[in-house]
């Protein structure tokens, strides 16, 4: 009932939910929110691969690394998805920046999407991490090696 | 008389050889590369101190759990000592790497010298190193190695690549 109320309110069309397809294609970008400085390097534009390591979610019993689908969305409106649905200030949760990339760059490395953008929305985990520390931090680096990095533009 | 010479290898770029070489020129020469000498060892020397001070700052910003909003785990006061261990123990003439907080409450040292220039080893709480990295060239390796006295060769080897990959 929540959902649907959100779905269609200004917001929801805002952020053009009713676009998505059901499925995270090949071509599509997706975002990473960063909220530590010390998970990217601004002088050299480059995200740290530790930004894309995934934590284990004992409910699902699984890794997975939290990013949003971002096609078809300008600038704003994927900042916008952050300050109000990651971002907690309260919590001393701030953005920092984002990376982001193309969603083949995370497939490639044998991984894939989980798409579950209710509550909150274009919300999509990256799953299939391996149990092995050094291979997923293989796959971490390579996606964050292939990753452009955008600084939060808030003064 | 002992004086300085280059060595071909680029991390290690001076080292003390014996010459029967002679005269001002020579003396000249050798107290040139001996100045380069103390140089280069105060410059590799110099970084430990920095990171050691990253280390703490992050143990101190990510000592309670969530610390990156997505439900990260603590870096807990043994991964902090391990961390500085293992930066004490690697090769002073190594470059500089930048100390980062994992999600799985590890610190990561990062040594990123650009696309597919980074290597990244990982130390948590168990006294082993996990690393993984694109070493240029194309070449990628990736596993764990235990550290206790000192550091696998296969780390202070795959940080020499990275560094010095074209």
């Amino acid at each position: 009932m929540m959902w649907q109320r959100f779905s269609s309110s200004r917001f929801a069309r805002f952020l053009r939910l009713s676009d998505l397809p059901p499925q995270v294609a090949a071509t599509e970008s997706v975002s990473r929110f960063l909220l530590s400085k010390k998970l990217f390097a601004a002088t050299t534009g480059r995200v740290k691969p530790a930004a894309l390591l995934p934590y284990w979610n004992q409910k699902r019993r699984r890794f997975e690394t939290s990013t949003h689908r971002t096609d078809d969305l300008r600038p704003e409106q994927i900042w916008a998805i952050g300050y109000r649905h990651v971002e907690n200030l309260a919590q001393n949760r701030q953005i920092r920046g984002r990376g982001h990339c193309q969603a083949a760059v995370v497939t490639a490395q044998a991984l894939g999407f989980h798409v579950n953008g209710r509550p909150y929305p274009r919300h999509v985990d990256v799953v299939g991490w391996p149990d092995e520390e050094d291979a997923r931090l293989m796959r971490a680096t390579e996606i964050a090696d292939s990753m452009t990095l955008e600084l939060d533009p808030r003064p | 008389m002992i004086v300085l010479e280059a060595s071909t290898r680029r991390v290690t770029p001076l080292i003390h050889a014996q010459t029967v070489a002679a005269g001002d020129s020579a003396r000249l020469v050798a107290n040139l590369l001996s100045n380069v000498a103390q140089h280069e060892s105060a410059r590799a020397a110099n970084w430990r101190p920095l990171v050691r001070a990253e280390i703490d700052e992050i143990a101190r910003e990510c000592a309670a759990r969530n610390w990156d909003g997505y439900g990260a785990v603590a870096v807990s006061k043994n991964t902090r000592e391990n961390a500085e261990r293992f930066v004490d123990l690697l090769p002073s003439d190594l470059p500089r790497p930048a100390a980062v907080p994992s999600p799985n409450g590890h610190i990561a040292l990062t040594w990123d010298f650009g696309p597919g220039r980074i290597l990244t080893i990982s130390v948590g709480e168990s006294g082993s190193a996990a690393y993984a990295g694109i070493l240029g060239n194309g070449v990628r390796r990736h596993g764990v190695e235990p550290f206790r006295d000192d550091v696998a060769k296969v780390l202070v080897e795959s940080i020499r690549e990275v560094s010095t990959a074209i």
